[in-house]
């Protein structure tokens, strides 16, 4: 069938995204992300709580376990979190269902992840968080205020890694 | 010839893209993949109009044709399934084929009749009335003549003469067939006006006789309202009636084929041979019976509730929705750009299909979220118009709480809490103050229930805020735990504080679980002098208070100390006993965060610390009672249900899997005899797994309505006066919930049940939802 058909009938699917420091060929990362129950959830409030997360979560099946992404230093929520289902189809529902609507007003980003390795809760960021909070020029205060190296008064190379 | 056209002509279809893919390559794959995408995507948005664009298609297809015909026929074949809402494109453009090049018109209906004779025979029955359509929809476009339609319907109908077979497979035959007549009708009327009348009086007939013992356990409402709610043939019967009053002519559908009438007229048409119903077998299931479902008042209701335009509107958003229901963007496009050229309007007949379809019984027809994120969807389309008919339509609901069935109430108050998170928690809440005046009623429980909801989905805080002053008073107290025993270095004689303090202090020395279990293991003697009784129970009671006092910061901490102490669990919580005293400490912890209560007791189900039959034994004793009304504890007594069907489900499944491998590689000779034997060995092992996943599951079930059946009649005991209490017509809804939400289950122990539970001794009113319930399938 071709992909045009899948893609109206089905919002599933891979994004472009790849984490950039999985260990294995790509290859291994794609076929591990068709199969995988784990997502990765973004933009989050650094204010949202595991709770919250269950609440909105549980609405589209069983969750096995959260894992809040933190300040490398801080250890304090920094806006992300990874997030187990029990089965493949209840991660679909959440793919479908749930990316991209809000959970404390701000709209959420979902996407399959490979599976949760210790070590990768914590922010890739310079100071701690996340690297998108680093370069951020806009005031966000559900997300620590102005980005990092502006509120330092600097910039320097930028990536484009999320995690 | 017709390519060049094609590609000359300044069209819809990508220009550039179709000039590269000429110039460059026409290797077959490319090409295939270009018709593929031109067909599914007619009909589209496009600055051109669907006629121009049928032609244009049609060209092409003619052209590629002799040497892409399977591909081509396929690819529409599959575009008319999956995209059913567009089949009078479709049917069109087969038409527009057919008219050139006959053998690939036969070859298609060849195709859709094979297909539904399959579907019919693997009891598929929704794609099955896609074909149906698409059949009759293909005697428009010429491509099929009216007869082997009017034999194929006379078949369906004659359905209802065979004897001792269920109600729900001689309603399908007859929905079938009427279901495609807003489609067919006029052409039937033109050609074969006898044959018809026949058939409209066999169907009149059997819709006077059949019997609809259900309608009371699938009413959304429980009082008389208007307009009625009405079992779903009797008014798709009532609409096929409207339909022939008006010389079988509807103004809703957009037929592009008769735009091409010239084209099509002189067409051959196909006839095909009669479509084989496969006779009746009880394994097969029926779609269940349904009632209408209506909120919004439409202007002039009663000239169109029963008008057939209603009925294809409706269905045309059915119908898109369930093709799409798994690209809810998609399918919000669509449906706003459906259109409204009737006397209802477009808007509220949406929202009201989608309530309707959130709120049927047994269970709703699409995934909660599908429903929830469509209307934020819709409402973040056409923030101008959708947000106030959802407005309306909840102001309806809202006022018709008292009377609406439990089951329904749950979904509003799920639904509503949810879609307000995305909104802001924006609602006109002092409407809604007009619940206080009423101790303990209905309406006054939705609101409690959609407060506690929108706690839990945001903070405390934040509701508190939000909404009014006087309706604060129904919001749950702030969540925070209340543990029994603290840290203190004060010396204490009582046994339970003193065995906390030891575990508090090997919780802070880090002790493994071994090195706790012996702490605990010195205490029987230290403390209880070897009073095994006495022991257990407080052992266990103050293991979980204290493992939850340590863990009380978050939820995570709180699942990594029972995660972490679970073999300390598995040594002191061994029965029943033990497992119900260690969800009342649950309780009595988080009685005021049942979120997190909710969340740790699926912690322990997981580590099969506690199992679900004991929750619902502890959720319907006698000490939990003053609970029985509040949401939460169905909450925790569906998900221990979903859990043992889930957990059924996934073994089922790996034995399946396992079995494929095994029949794989008994068949192959690669494989070597130990590998064989491994595979073998797994089929055992899992088959055990599901004989046990089974046997669990029945028992809890057993369990639940043995529990429901002593508490009701604990109850009706008490209070042999009041015969019609609130209480009683929750619990008696709660059970019929159960039963309906599980139906599939529940069915299969029906035997079970009659024998050991729904027996003659069982008082009527319970005993009447039972009997009920199993007039779904009769």
């Amino acid at each position: 069938m071709a992909s045009s058909i899948e893609a109206a009938v089905d919002s599933v699917s891979l994004s472009a995204y790849r984490d950039q420091q999985f260990k294995g060929t790509v290859t291994e990362q794609e076929s591990k992300l068709k199969l995988t129950c784990t997502m990765y959830v973004g933009n989050l409030s650094f204010y949202t709580t595991e709770s919250q997360l269950y609440e909105v979560f549980s609405k589209v099946g069983d969750v096995k376990r959260i894992v809040m992404g933190l300040d490398r230093f801080k250890k304090t929520p920094c806006g992300f979190c990874f997030l187990t289902y029990d089965t493949r189809e209840e991660a679909e529902m959440c793919m479908r269902y749930i990316n991209g609507t809000k959970i404390d007003d701000r709209i959420i980003r979902t996407d399959w992840d490979a599976g949760f390795i210790e070590g990768r809760q914590y922010g890739r960021g310079r100071s701690g968080g996340q690297v998108r909070d680093e370069c951020r020029q806009d005031f966000d205060a559900n997300r620590g205020g102005f980005g990092q190296l502006l509120a330092k008064g600097g910039f320097s190379e930028t990536s484009s890694l999320h995690h | 010839m017709s390519r060049r056209r094609y590609h000359d002509s300044d069209d819809e279809y990508d220009h550039r893209q179709a000039k590269r893919f000429r110039r460059s390559n026409n290797e077959p794959k490319q090409i295939e993949d270009r018709l593929e995408s031109l067909i599914f995507r007619v009909g589209e948005k496009s600055s051109s109009s669907l006629e121009t664009n049928l032609e244009k298609l049609a060209g092409v297809l003619q052209a590629d044709i002799p040497n892409y015909k399977q591909k081509i026929l396929d690819t529409l074949y599959n575009s008319v399934t999956l995209l059913p809402f567009k089949v009078s494109i479709y049917s069109t453009l087969i038409g527009l084929l057919n008219a050139k090049n006959y053998k690939s018109g036969e070859e298609f209906v060849n195709m859709a009749v094979a297909n539904l004779e399959q579907d019919l025979m693997k009891g598929q029955f929704e794609p099955a009335l896609i074909k149906v359509r698409l059949l009759a929809d293909m005697v428009n476009a010429h491509v099929i003549s009216s007869t082997p339609i009017m034999i194929m319907f006379s078949s369906f109908v004659g359905v209802t003469k065979e004897p001792d077979i269920p109600q729900a497979r001689s309603d399908w035959f007859v929905y079938a067939v009427l279901s495609a007549l807003p489609w067919v009708g006029r052409q039937l009327f033109k050609e074969k006006g006898e044959d018809l009348a026949n058939l409209m009086s066999s169907i009149d007939s059997y819709i006077k006789r059949r019997k609809k013992p259900y309608l009371s356990s699938l009413y959304t409402w429980k009082e008389k309202i208007y307009p009625p709610q009405e079992d779903y043939l009797d008014c798709l019967w009532q609409q096929i009636k409207d339909l022939k009053s008006n010389g079988w002519k509807e103004r809703y559908l957009h037929r592009p084929y008769r735009a091409f009438d010239d084209i099509l007229v002189n067409a051959f048409d196909h006839t095909f041979p009669i479509v084989t119903i496969p006779h009746h077998d009880d394994d097969v299931i029926y779609p269940l019976p349904k009632v209408t479902f209506r909120l919004i008042k439409q202007e002039a209701e009663s000239e169109t509730v029963h008008c057939v335009e209603r009925y294809i509107m409706e269905e045309s958003i059915r119908t898109i929705m369930k093709s799409m229901y798994k690209n809810r963007k998609e399918c919000a496009s669509r449906l706003l750009s459906l259109p409204s050229r009737s006397r209802l309007s477009l808007y509220d007949t949406i929202i009201e299909t989608i309530f309707s379809d959130l709120f049927t019984l047994p269970k709703s027809v699409f995934p909660e979220l599908f429903t929830s994120s469509l209307l934020i969807e819709l409402c973040k389309s056409e923030p101008t118009v959708v947000p106030k008919v959802l407005a309306e339509a909840t102001g309806i609901l809202y006022d018709r709480v008292d009377i609406m069935n439990v089951t329904c109430v749950h979904r509003f108050a799920s639904w509503f809490s949810y879609h307000l998170s995305n909104f802001q928690y924006k609602w006109s809440w002092n409407d809604w103050e007009d619940c206080l005046n009423q101790e303990s009623s209905p309406k006054r429980r939705f609101v409690s229930e959609v407060l506690e909801k929108c706690v839990r989905l945001a903070y405390f805080d934040r509701i508190v805020e939000i909404i009014t002053e006087p309706l604060v008073q129904l919001l749950p107290p702030e969540p925070s735990p209340k543990c029994k025993f603290e840290r203190s270095d004060a010396e204490s004689t009582d046994p339970a504080v003193n065995l906390a303090q030891q575990l508090f202090t090997a919780f802070k020395a880090k002790k493994s679980p071994e090195e706790v279990i012996e702490v605990l293991e010195s205490a029987k003697t230290s403390l209880f002098a070897d009073n095994e009784d006495e022991y257990a129970k407080t052992a266990a009671e103050v293991l979980v208070q204290c493992v939850l006092s340590i863990g009380q910061k978050s939820i995570s901490h709180a699942t990594s100390g029972i995660t972490k102490f679970k073999t300390v669990f598995k040594a002191i919580i061994k029965g029943g006993d033990e497992q119900i005293i260690c969800l009342n400490s649950m309780f009595s912890v988080w009685e005021r965060n049942i979120q997190i209560l909710e969340l740790l007791l699926d912690k322990m189900l997981r580590l099969e610390i506690i199992e679900p039959s004991s929750v619902i034994n502890w959720l319907l004793s006698r000490d939990m009672l003053g609970s029985f009304q509040r949401f939460f504890v169905w909450n925790i007594v569906h998900h221990c249900l979903r859990k043992c069907s889930k957990r059924l489900r996934i073994a089922k499944r790996e034995l399946q899997d396992v079995k494929e491998k095994f029949s794989a590689c008994s068949n192959s000779e690669d494989t070597t005899d130990e590998e064989r034997s491994k595979l073998s060995n797994a089929v055992d092992n899992l088959s055990d797994e599901v004989y046990n996943a089974y046997q669990k599951q029945k028992e809890v079930f057993l369990i639940l309505f043995q529990r429901f059946i002593i508490i009701l009649n604990d109850h009706l005991y008490r209070r042999e006066q009041d015969q019609s209490s609130p209480w009683l017509s929750f619990a008696l809804e709660k059970l019929k919930e159960v039963m309906h939400m599980y139906y599939e289950e529940v069915f299969s122990y029906k035997e079970t049940l009659e024998q050991l539970l729904f027996t003659s001794e069982t008082d009527s009113r319970i005993l009447r939802v039972f009997t009920d319930f199993c007039s779904l399938r009769d």
